[in-house]
Parts: structure tokens; sequence; C-alpha cells
């Protein structure tokens, strides 16, 4: 339980040096501390997890607790290092795409489209934070307890659970909702008074621009807005 | 007043990244809070949904830098400025980086001086703590210095509510293009987008 608790902390000292290699060590500690390590065992145990670790936070528990059950079945720590090295790819890209890539922009989504059509400010927040904090929890839950469950195992159970498919269906609805936000937007907030046809058409041009280059413009595209924002505001001044 | 817009912005600022991750720093929530603080949760709201418009199609994958929205969620709707609080975001963002890199060094010699245990626990506690007060310190600094600036431009400002308007949208345009691109691109996705486009504008004109 202290791991799994300190499991939400395990970024805390994300660094250029190690990622999230600290956080490991400092999550697992309770539960070296409970399998009776003490003095210099522990100490060497917790500096051999400081080592480099990456992966999504949200499932870096299948790694804590696959990690914990090795070591209370007193695995060698080359067997770890090298289990460590394998999985922590598939964590950081299975939880990249199905996390931050499919299901917070979804409940994001649901909730902008609730918030544009005039609910009452909270309905949306409170919407999004038990929607998408109900996924984060489950993942977290489950992830730790198989874990724990399967030891070195855990990737064969990570398979089973097809969480690309999953990821796939949440991109369905994502999409879903990403059209009817446009949708509200075009046609409640471009349509107000005093907004001309220019304005329309020069989102639909700006949606294809970063549907083309993706992500990769969007800094340069905020950077452009600032600018001209503050043009025309110097310009005003003049 | 600052100094618990300054707090706040300090918790908002540990939970997109060091601690919990229930993304309560996104400038949605953030918005309502602190303009439900300040007694307009509807101006929260506003500033809010323009700000997360700009953000929802960020992705903290690996080790990237990513926009610090949290605390600039708080000092945009404590100026009333959405536009402001891009800026804020994306300073915040370097002084994350920042933070990273003080915390490799302090990491790095407690990897090498590791006696007890503890020490790991108080540098990655120390750290959370560090954390902190990078983001009430951003908030703070953001918000003394929106004051300052809105309250000597504002008058500037002589486009209308239109355009204005007209202007973020097309911003945030760019965005949500970029979002669809991560989903699946055009092509696999059209007709679920169409579908959903149609029946956003079918309700609005309903409605």
């Amino acid at each position: 339980m202290g791991s799994f608790l300190r499991s939400f902390a395990i970024q805390g000292s994300w660094n250029y040096r190690s990622m999230i290699g600290s956080g490991f060590a400092f999550a697992l500690a309770p539960f070296l501390r409970r399998s009776g390590l003490t003095g210099e065992e522990l100490a060497s145990a917790i500096r051999r997890h400081l080592e480099s670790f990456n992966a999504h936070p949200y499932l870096s528990g299948i790694a804590l607790g696959a990690v914990a059950r090795m070591e209370s079945e007193q695995v060698d720590p080359q067997t770890i290092h090298r289990f460590k090295e394998a999985i922590q790819g598939s964590l950081g890209g299975l939880g990249d795409t199905l996390i931050w890539g499919a299901w917070r922009p979804a409940a994001l989504l649901l909730a902008l489209v609730v918030a544009s059509i005039g609910a009452p400010p909270w309905v949306p927040v409170l919407l999004f934070l038990a929607l998408y904090n109900a996924g984060h929890l489950a993942i977290r839950c489950w992830g730790f307890r198989i874990g724990l469950d399967e030891g070195r195992e855990v990737a064969a159970r990570l398979k089973e659970a097809s969480l690309s498919l999953i990821a796939e269906r949440v991109f369905g609805a994502a999409t879903l909702l990403l059209g009817v936000l446009v949708g509200v937007l075009l046609t409640g907030r471009l349509s107000m008074e005093g907004t001309t046809w220019l304005w329309p058409l020069g989102g639909m041009v700006a949606f294809v621009v970063g549907l083309r280059f993706g992500r990769r413009v969007l800094r340069v595209a905020t950077v452009a807005l600032i600018l001209t924002i503050v043009l025309v505001t110097a310009m005003g001044a003049i | 007043m600052t100094l618990l817009l300054s707090a706040l912005g300090g918790v908002l600022a540990l939970d997109a990244t060091s601690l919990g991750q229930f993304m309560i720093s996104r400038p949605l929530v953030a918005g309502v809070f602190t303009g439900s603080i300040l007694g307009n949760p509807a101006m929260g709201l506003e500033v809010g949904v323009i700000l997360e418009l700009f953000h929802v199609a960020g992705m903290p994958a690996g080790g990237s830098r990513v926009p610090d929205a949290g605390p600039a969620s708080v000092a945009a709707v404590a100026v009333a400025a959405s536009a402001g609080g891009l800026v804020v975001s994306d300073l915040g963002g370097m002084t994350v980086g920042v933070h990273r890199h003080l915390s490799a060094i302090l990491i790095g010699r407690v990897e090498v001086g590791l006696a007890r245990p503890v020490h790991l626990d108080v540098a990655h506690l120390s750290l959370i703590a560090l954390d902190f007060l990078r983001g009430a310190t951003v908030t703070g600094l953001a918000i003394l210095a929106g004051r300052w600036m809105v309250g000597a431009s504002a008058s500037w400002w002589t486009v209308g509510y239109g355009s204005t308007v007209g202007i973020l949208l097309v911003g945030v345009s760019i965005h949500l293009g970029a979002l669809l691109r991560g989903f699946g691109g055009w092509r696999s996705r059209r007709v679920l987008f169409m579908v959903g486009a149609v029946a956003g504008m079918i309700g609005t004109y309903l409605s």
C-alpha cells in the first residue's frame, strides 16, 4: 500500500539524468523495508533502483508491482535490471497513446462540448474530473495489481489486456466529440454579431494546417498568435 | 488574495507532473477554481475554455517540455486576460526545465553518497516542495505583471468583440486540426468527424 501511494509521486524528482528512476526507487522503498531489508542491504537495493528509468506515470505501477514481486522472490539484480530496461518502452508508448493521446483529450472534449452549450461552470469541470479520474485510478490500481500478481511475466497480461485496441476505440469517440465541438464553435461562436465570414474561412485554413503538420506547428502557431495580439495592441497605442 | 492564488498556482503546478496528476491543473478546471475564488466562476470558465482549447492537443510524451498551464490559468483568470495565459504557460514551461536540471544535480548527489535510504526520501520530497514554490512564484509574478500590463494597455485593444473571438478561434483551429491528426488523421477519421460536426451544428441551431 505504501509503494502504491508513493507511486502517485513517482515523478516528484523527474530529472534529465535518470528521468523517473529516482521516483521509482522512492516508491519502491516501503516495499523493500517491509521485505525485511535494513541498513546497508536496504541502501544498496535502493541505489540499484536509482538507475535511469522512464515510463508513463500511470502505467509505471505495473513495473513497480512486478519489481516488488521480483525483489520479494530474491531474483538476481541483473535480471531485474534487464526486466526494467525491457518493459519501460512499452509502458511509455502505451501510456502516452492511451492516456495522453486518447483518454485525456476525449474527457476534455466532452467537457468542452458541455461548456460550450452553456452549462453552469462547475458542470463541465466535475464531469471531466469524475470521468477522467475514474479511468486514471482504475488503470493505476489494475496496473499495480497485475504487476504484483504476475511479476516478471506481467508483459503477457499486458498483451492480453489489448490496451492498444482500447485506445483505438477511445480515439473514435474522441474524434466524434471533436467534430461536435467544431460544429458548435462554427455555428455558435463564429456566427455571432460583428463576426464576418472571413473568420470561419481563416479557421478552416488553420484547421487544415494543423491537420497537415500536427503537433510540431503548435508552438509556432501560439507564438504567432501572441505576436499578432501584441502588434494589434501596439497599433492601438500609437 | 494574490498570495492565496499563488498558493493555488503552486498546488496546480504539482498536479501537472510531480504529484497525483488528477488533472486539476487543466486550464478548464483551474479557470473555474480561480473564478470561484474571485467570485466569478463564469468568467473563470470562459478564460479556462479558451486556454484549454489551446492546450488540449498538447502531449507530454517522453521527457518533452510542456507548457505549465495550471499556474498560467490562475494568473489569466486573475487578470482576465486569456492571451496573457498563453505567454505565462510557455514561460512557466521553461521554469519546469530549470527544475528538472536542479533535480538532476540533487539526485546525482544522492546517488553518489546514499548512506541512508532516508536521504532519497528527503531529496525527493524537497524537490516536490521546490516544484510547489516554483509554481507559486510563477503564478504570483504573473498576476503582478499581468495587472500592471492589463491596466496599462487595456484601452489600446481597439478590435471589436467579434473580431477578437475570431482571432482566438483561428488560433484554436490549428490546435484542433493537430488534435484530429493525433486521433488518426483525416482519411481514417473523416466520417466520424463529419458526423460529429453536423450533429454539433444541428444541435446549436435547435438550441
